[in-house]
Order: structure tokens, then C-alpha cells, then sequence
């Protein structure tokens, strides 16, 4: 795949990152076994606690040589883990609940040590995981700022200097010397944000955390990420690829505590997850309508590891057969094209020559239709149908799951969609560096 | 913030490198020492920032503040002196007024047992933060010790007024004070400190600590004056804490201070294991951390 997301968003940062630039995070032959058990877990502990007080040295070398084994009831919660980071690199880290991801996170922010292989970790971390811990509810969230700030290795000193920039950041003049117990979940977590990105960090760990407060919020506290990003090494946990392809110029994918694949394609690294995703069909709704057949066609279209799979851009041509029982008196029928998240991206809604929408009654009905470009960015994708009772406009039957399929790679762009715009030469006026374009 | 700062800063040459492996840091002594004051150093202003947010919000959301510092021990040895003033308790050799006596040891004894529950305590109360962020984890054991001298500043007010109401005049033993109170304080932490490999995992031990405690004092000549026979007096020698307890309210009351070369060992003794023990946590606390959660 060429011409990948992260190259080219991020192709200044992306630029820096070659061997030459600093150092800041080796991950060497990293593993880490866990304990599903509560009461055995806790006494492995006691086992591991005595371990690192007596140390027996033959234990230990051979730990170093990735040669511990699993005790009963344990498993790899990361397994032979092993990469570097750049200064001006960000890397997504991808992967189910449960694949390793924290717990990788955990261990390169030394909250925990690794049972193999060896990290190091250069210059000051910055840690965005839990916004606020440490936050005494009683004290005034200017008290906080300084406990806080003091917790993340700030001195009173820096904090001084910065405290008005971080209550502006976080919006919160009005409260700032009201107890933190009288705020908001959302306004809690906004002094925190505030303050944890007011140090400016060598290696940036983030986790899930870009969508926290309101939208407003939302889109500050993106682009304080981004700024920060720029001059560190940033590590990002995130389910939601769209952060991911905007964010990052390498994508790590977890499964099972394993590297499954580390790339800089970053749209090669969201599509496998994507097929991880199993996408099952469901319904749900009070009933009354049924999908005998629903089929995609569109040109080029073939089969890949069990998928249809359709070039991005491509016109699609849909069928569907569905059947109404007497419980329906007339309906529309409302074909969109979701996300693997369900999330509908497209509605496709059939007018009749008169523009309004068209009605059905009990029966089988066969309908086949285009649905012009297919525009979703690479990923996996499914239909679903919507059955709404033209009178009360609520929902019938809801059908999710139908037909998946995949979006060829072709050039991953940005955004959900992507419209190919042909531009027309007498759409462009270009002028020499210095000189300054002129309306027409 | 300033943002735009010049980017030499990030030179990587003189950036810290911090590595973790499997191996027990118990494998390099001097590297486990030099961090530890290493990090004791970086940790000195967040461990105050702990402790003040800790007595800021400690009392502020009750009506009666800072009484709760001593209310504690004083009902503890109201209800003692109130045996003895009827009769049901007869404890002889206590001075001018038992309840003088028994006030003083239950305000010193409270001073030791909140040292001893301060690690397992700050450790449970950081909790969220322990698992979530990294910081010099020695600040909030700095914080606790911070705490329980401020306490202990607290009922030292009290313990005036007690000597100015009986009349009681110290002496110049007085100036011996301070060092059985770090004993008491430092004593109490490092028993505390042992505690933590186990009570950070199971919630037994600090579950246990108050009652522990409380039968501790009973065998400790708190509330009655050591013995030197018997059961009682076999305890108050072996007991580290009695020879504490009994030169510190011989300080203050100018009573002969008769154990005090005992005291003066427990409390160089404690010190020591103190050291060690904070050594040890440093060690085991990923491990701990790693097991019990946000």
C-alpha cells in the first residue's frame, strides 16, 4: 500500500523519525503472565514479593533470557513483545479488550515489571491514562491542581507559572476554588487533562483519553495531544480508528498478548483488526418484517478470507427480498451501510417519482436498486435494514449485521468517506512563493 | 504553557534513561540506595503536598476539626482513669495524679500507633494512584510520617495544658523528648513497613492492625507503670515500645528516667530497619501494585 494515512497527515513529524533522531522507547522481548484467579494471583504475588527480596540468582538470569514459564492458572498477558520508538514517531496500539495493550502501557510507564526482556525508557513520561487520579474530592480544584501537578513530577515553581494557562485550559474559572466534589465527572476530567498536558513530556502515553468533556473539549484537547505529539514519542491506546489513522504513523496490532502485525500502513493495520471484528447479524424491534435475501453487487467485487470485498469507489447495486406479515399495515423500508461499530454511515431511503417516500404493505416484495459510489474508507462494513411503520414512524424490525463486507485498500484518505475530486485546470490559480492570490 | 521551547532541550544525551528488567533490584545494592535518596529528593515536594492536602482535608468536612486528633486517646484513658478512680483498677507508683499518668500514655502510645499504621494506610489510600501513575511512591510514606508528627504536635498542646493543670514541672529531661519521639514514630513505621509485603496484598492485615493494637497497648505499660516482675515485667523488657513509652512521659513529668539506654537502642534500632524497610518497598512495590488494582 503506498501513500499511507499516517504519511501523509503526519509527514513532517514522520519525516524527523528516521535513525537519527533520539531514542526513546526499547521494548526488548517483553512478556508479562497475569492470573484470572484472585485468591491465586494474590499469592503469586506473595511468591513474586519474595523473589524480589531474596533473589535467587539462577531464577533471575533465566527470567532475563526469557525462559520463566507459566505458573497454573496464569497466561501471557504480553508475550515477546519487542519495539523501538523515535522521538517524532506515534504509534497506535491496537487490539481487542484483554490483548496486552495496558498492560504494555503499564509496564513502559514502570508501573509494573515486565517477567522477561528488558525496557528502557529515555527523557520524562507523560502519562494521560487516568485524568485526576489523586484528586482529593474535598480540596478546592485549585488545591488539586497543585497535588496533582505535584503527582505528575511538576514543582511548585512550574505549577505557579503555568496554574492560570491550566485553569483557562480547563474552562473552570468560576470553580476553581470550589471543592472538586461539587463538580462534574466531565469537569473533573477536564482539570485533569488540563493539567497533565501542561508538562511537556519526552515519551507520551495515552489512553483513551482524546474523548473526554464536551465536543468543544473534545477538539481542544485534540489538538493540546497534538501539539504535545509533535516534539515526543507518543504511544496511543484508542478503539477508535479514526483517532488512530489521524494520530499515528505506525500502528502496533495486539492479539492474545502478541504482536500481530507493526506497521507503518496504517490503514493496512486498521483493516486486519477490522477483520477480527466479527460482525454478527442481529434483530431486534417488536417484528413484523423479515429479510428473506439481501446481496451486494458492484464491479470487481471478489472474495477475500471469506469476505466480499469492493474497491473503494465503486458503484454498488443492492437486492433485497423482504417479506411483511399482516401485523404491518404500510412501512418503509430503509437500507443503510454501518461501521463494525453498527454505527450508520448511510441511509439509503427509495422516494417515488412524486419525492415521498415509498410505502409497503403486507406481502414479498423484491426490490433491486444502485446505490451509487461506494465511498467508505478501507474497513470492514454491513447493512442494515430498517422497517418504520408510516404512521407512527416507530421502528418494526431492525435488522443489523447483513452482508459485511470489505473496503479495498487503495490509498487510505482521511475521514469515513472519501470523494475523489477531479479538478478542472481553469479551478486553480497558483502564484510563486511570496506573491499573494488575488480574487478574480 | 509555553510550547514552543527550544528543542536542544530534547537533546537525548541528557535525558534520564530509566530501565526495568526482571531482575531484583535487590542485585544492585548501591543502585537501589542511590535511588532511593534519588528519589526521596525528587519526591520532598509532593510528599508535603500530600501532607498538607491530607490534614487540609482530614478534618474539614467535621465539626469538630482538629479535637480528633486527641479525642481518641483521651476517651481511651478516661475510661481507665475512671477504673482506677472507683476503685476497680488499683495501678500504684503513677506520680501526682493518675490521670495525668494515664492521659499522657494513652497521647504517647496514639503517636506509635498511627506511625504503625501510616505505610499500609497511605498505601491503601493511594491506591488509584499507585496503579496509575508513576511518581517517587517513597512521598507518600514521607507524607504519612509528616502527618503523624503533625498529630503529634497536636496533643503535645494538650500534654502542656495536662502538666500546667496538675502543676507538673518537667526538668531538664524534657530535652530528651524529641529522640523518643522519633523512636515511637520511627518504630512504629518500621514495624508498619514489614507489614506491607503481606498487608499490600491481603487486606487482613490492616484489617487486624486496630485490634492488634489495641490488646499491644494493654501489654504495654500505658496506662500503669512498668513492672519489673512476672508476666508484666518480662513484656516491658522485651517489649520495644515500653521503654519508649515509659522515658518519654518520664521526660515530661521529671520522673528518673530509668530504661533510657534501652530506649536510646530501640530507637537507633529502629531508625536502621526503617532504612531497610523502605529499601524493601521500593523493591516489591511494582509487585504489589501489579496485583491489587485500581
Amino acid at each position: 500500500m503506498t501513500g499511507s494515512i499516517g504519511q501523509v497527515i503526519a509527514g513532517g513529524t514522520a519525516g524527523e523519525a528516521t535513525a537519527s533522531a533520539d531514542l526513546l522507547v526499547s521494548v526488548d522481548g517483553v512478556s508479562k503472565r497475569f492470573c484470572r484467579s484472585l485468591k491465586r494471583s494474590l499469592w503469586y504475588g506473595m511468591q513474586d514479593v519474595v523473589g524480589e527480596l531474596l533473589p535467587g540468582a539462577r531464577r533471575r538470569s533465566a527470567a532475563v533470557q526469557g525462559e520463566i514459564g507459566l505458573r497454573e492458572g496464569e497466561f501471557w498477558a504480553s508475550k515477546d513483545i519487542s519495539f523501538e520508538l523515535r522521538r517524532g514517531e506515534c504509534l497506535g496500539l491496537i487490539g481487542h479488550n484483554g490483548a496486552g495493550k495496558t498492560t504494555l502501557l503499564r509496564m513502559i510507564n514502570g508501573l509494573i515489571v515486565p517477567d522477561t526482556g528488558k525496557i528502557q525508557v529515555r527523557g520524562r513520561v507523560g502519562a494521560l491514562i487516568a485524568l485526576g487520579a489523586g484528586f482529593n474530592p474535598i480540596l478546592s480544584g485549585r488545591e488539586n491542581i497543585y497535588v496533582y501537578g505535584a503527582v505528575l513530577g511538576l514543582t511548585k515553581r512550574e505549577i505557579d507559572e503555568r496554574i492560570d494557562e491550566i485553569i483557562a485550559f480547563s474552562e473552570l474559572e468560576e470553580f476553581i476554588d470550589s471543592p472538586v466534589q461539587s463538580y462534574s465527572s466531565g469537569m473533573a476530567v477536564r482539570l485533569g487533562f488540563a493539567v497533565a498536558t501542561a508538562m511537556d513530556p519526552d515519551v507520551l502515553i495515552l489512553d483513551e483519553v482524546l474523548a473526554v468533556g464536551d465536543v468543544a473539549f473534545v477538539i481542544k484537547s485534540l489538538n493540546r495531544v497534538r501539539q504535545m505529539a509533535a516534539r515526543a514519542a507518543v504511544i496511543l491506546v484508542s478503539h477508535n480508528m479514526q483517532s488512530i489513522a489521524s494520530f499515528c504513523n505506525r500502528v502496533i496490532l495486539m492479539e492474545h498478548g502478541r504482536v500481530a502485525m507493526d506497521t507503518r500502513s496504517i490503514g493496512e493495520a486498521v483493516d486486519q483488526y477490522g477483520q477480527m471484528v466479527k460482525n454478527k447479524a442481529s434483530l431486534s424491534g417488536p417484528g413484523g418484517m423479515v429479510v428473506r435475501e439481501l446481496v451486494l453487487d458492484a464491479p470487481e467485487m471478489k472474495q477475500f478470507e471469506g469476505l466480499p470485498q469492493i474497491t473503494q469507489g465503486s458503484e454498488g447495486r443492492l437486492k433485497i427480498v423482504f417479506e411483511l406479515d399482516s401485523r404491518v399495515e404500510r412501512c418503509h423500508l430503509i437500507p443503510c451501510i454501518a461501521d463494525e461499530t453498527s454505527y450508520s454511515l448511510i441511509s439509503f431511503p427509495w422516494m417515488d417519482s412524486d419525492g415521498k417516500e415509498m410505502e409497503f404493505g403486507p406481502g414479498v416484495h423484491e426490490v433491486t436498486v444502485p446505490l451509487g459510489p461506494l465511498e467508505m474508507n478501507p474497513g470492514n462494513y454491513s447493512f442494515v435494514v430498517v422497517a418504520l411503520d408510516c404512521k407512527t414512524l416507530t421502528c418494526i424490525t431492525r435488522y443489523q449485521g447483513l452482508h459485511p463486507f470489505r473496503v479495498r485498500v487503495s490509498g487510505a484518505r482521511m475521514g469515513k468517506l472519501t470523494r475523489r475530486i477531479r479538478i478542472e485546470p481553469t479551478w486553480v490559480r497558483s502564484e510563486a512563493l511570496g506573491g499573494a492570490i488575488r480574487p478574480q | 504553557m509555553d510550547l514552543q521551547q527550544p528543542n536542544d532541550r530534547h537533546a537525548a544525551d541528557h535525558l534520564a534513561v530509566r530501565e526495568y528488567t526482571p531482575e531484583s533490584a535487590m542485585l544492585h545494592p548501591s543502585t537501589l540506595f542511590s535511588g532511593l535518596i534519588a528519589d526521596l529528593y525528587r519526591g520532598r515536594e509532593l510528599a508535603w503536598r500530600i501532607f498538607v492536602r491530607d490534614i487540609q482535608s482530614q478534618f474539614r468536612q467535621t465539626y469538630l476539626g482538629y479535637l480528633w486528633a486527641f479525642l481518641p486517646p483521651l476517651f481511651t484513658s478516661l475510661t481507665f482513669i475512671f477504673l482506677q478512680s472507683q476503685g476497680i483498677v488499683r495501678v500504684e507508683g503513677v506520680g501526682k495524679s493518675y490521670a495525668a499518668f494515664a492521659m499522657i500514655g494513652t497521647l504517647l502510645w496514639q503517636t506509635f500507633a498511627e506511625a504503625l499504621q501510616s505505610p499500609l494506610q497511605a498505601i491503601m489510600s493511594a491506591k488509584s494512584m499507585l496503579s496509575k501513575i508513576n511518581f517517587p511512591r517513597e512521598a507518600i510514606l514521607v507524607a504519612g510520617l509528616y502527618t503523624v508528627g503533625f498529630n503529634f504536635l497536636i496533643r503535645l498542646v494538650l500534654i502542656a495544658l495536662i502538666l500546667l493543670f496538675w502543676g507538673i514541672v518537667p526538668g531538664v529531661g524534657l530535652l530528651t523528648l524529641p529522640i523518643w519521639t522519633i523512636g515511637l514514630i520511627f518504630l512504629g513505621f518500621a514495624i508498619g513497613l514489614t507489614l506491607v509485603p503481606i498487608g499490600g496484598l491481603y487486606g487482613d492485615v490492616l484489617k487486624s492492625l486496630p485490634i492488634l493494637t489495641q490488646f499491644w497497648m494493654l501489654l504495654t505499660p500505658v496506662v500503669y507503670p512498668a513492672r519489673t516482675s512476672g508476666w508484666a515485667g518480662w513484656l516491658s523488657r522485651w517489649n520495644p515500645v515500653a521503654p519508649l513509652i515509659t522515658s518519654a512521659r518520664a521526660s515530661l513529668t521529671g520522673e528518673p528516667m530509668e530504661g533510657w539506654l534501652f530506649a536510646l537502642t530501640v530507637t537507633l534500632l529502629s531508625c536502621l530497619v526503617a532504612i531497610l524497610g523502605l529499601i524493601c518497598f521500593r523493591v516489591i512495590m511494582p509487585r504489589i501494585i501489579e496485583r491489587m488494582g485500581g
